[in-house]
């Protein structure tokens, strides 16, 4: 069982370094966005992992950052709209400190 | 009871090569796609493990509405954008890693694991007959309030 969740949560830290990869490499918003969702995956597998040893609390884990992953990005697909909307662009290198020009 | 190790390994090596296909589409409507396709496998570790409500959790809420949203917004903003190309090396060096990463995890194959003894009924009620119900009543309005500062906000950008 333990080589199993060693696994998982190898499995977890290389899909965090993916999705830190495609942030890292992004060039417009919604891949950005695409990498972030992508990091949170790694977290579900890191619950998973839990489950099976800790049902009760990986399912208060799970509600939690499913609510919060929403939230946050209700809250950044808003920012993407918002941001098309004053830039007429979504990409990356037109955005700095704040989203101001130097 | 029936040992699932294989299964879950089979599972874990589907997530990893779907964040591959994430990260190495050009496309971003079909990273997205690809995005929804590694969030069902992670999602289906759960289910393997007997975890029926996160499981629905996950699926109905992070992929059906979240990541269905990205999936919109992918293709509205779809355009022909360029992405710097990984070079083959870096290619053949991960390759070698991860034949070396399933050598020394090859004792893991041969571990028994059994999926979780809690029904998905007996969860249910633990979670609802305990403080959980009211973190969960904070968490919906904290979610609603998000969304009306959304609507808010884009009303505002939009004069």
């Amino acid at each position: 069982m333990i080589g199993v969740s060693v696994s998982i949560i190898v499995t977890a830290v290389l899909i965090l370094a993916i999705g830190l990869t495609v942030v890292i490499n992004a060039r417009d918003l919604i891949r950005l966005l695409i990498g972030l969702e992508l990091m949170f995956n790694s977290v579900f597998l890191t619950a998973a992992m839990l489950y099976a040893y800790q049902p009760y609390l990986a399912f208060v884990i799970i509600t939690i950052s499913v609510i919060t992953s929403a939230a946050e990005f209700i809250a950044l697909i808003t920012a993407i709209l918002a941001i098309d909307r004053v830039k007429r662009s979504i990409e990356t290198r037109g955005i700095l400190a704040g989203g101001d020009k130097p | 009871m029936v040992n699932i190790g294989l299964a879950l390994i089979t599972v874990e090596v589907l997530v990893l090569a779907s964040s591959m296909a994430v990260l190495l589409s050009k496309d971003n409507l079909y990273s997205a796609l690809y995005l929804a396709l590694a969030s069902g496998f992670s999602a289906s570790v759960l289910l393997m493990l007997n975890g029926i409500l996160p499981f629905v959790l996950i699926v109905m809420i992070y992929i059906g509405a979240t990541i269905t949203v990205t999936i919109i917004l992918a293709a509205t903003y779809r355009r022909p954008v360029t992405y710097a190309v990984f070079e083959s090396k870096w290619i053949s060096i991960a390759v070698v890693i991860a034949i070396f990463a399933l050598i020394a995890l090859k004792p893991t194959y041969l571990t028994s694991v059994y999926p979780s003894s809690i029904s998905p009924v007996q969860l249910a009620r633990d979670v609802l007959s305990s403080d959980m119900v009211m973190l969960l009543v904070l968490l919906i309005s904290f979610l609603s309030v998000i969304m009306a500062i959304a609507v808010r906000y884009l009303k505002v950008t939009q004069g």
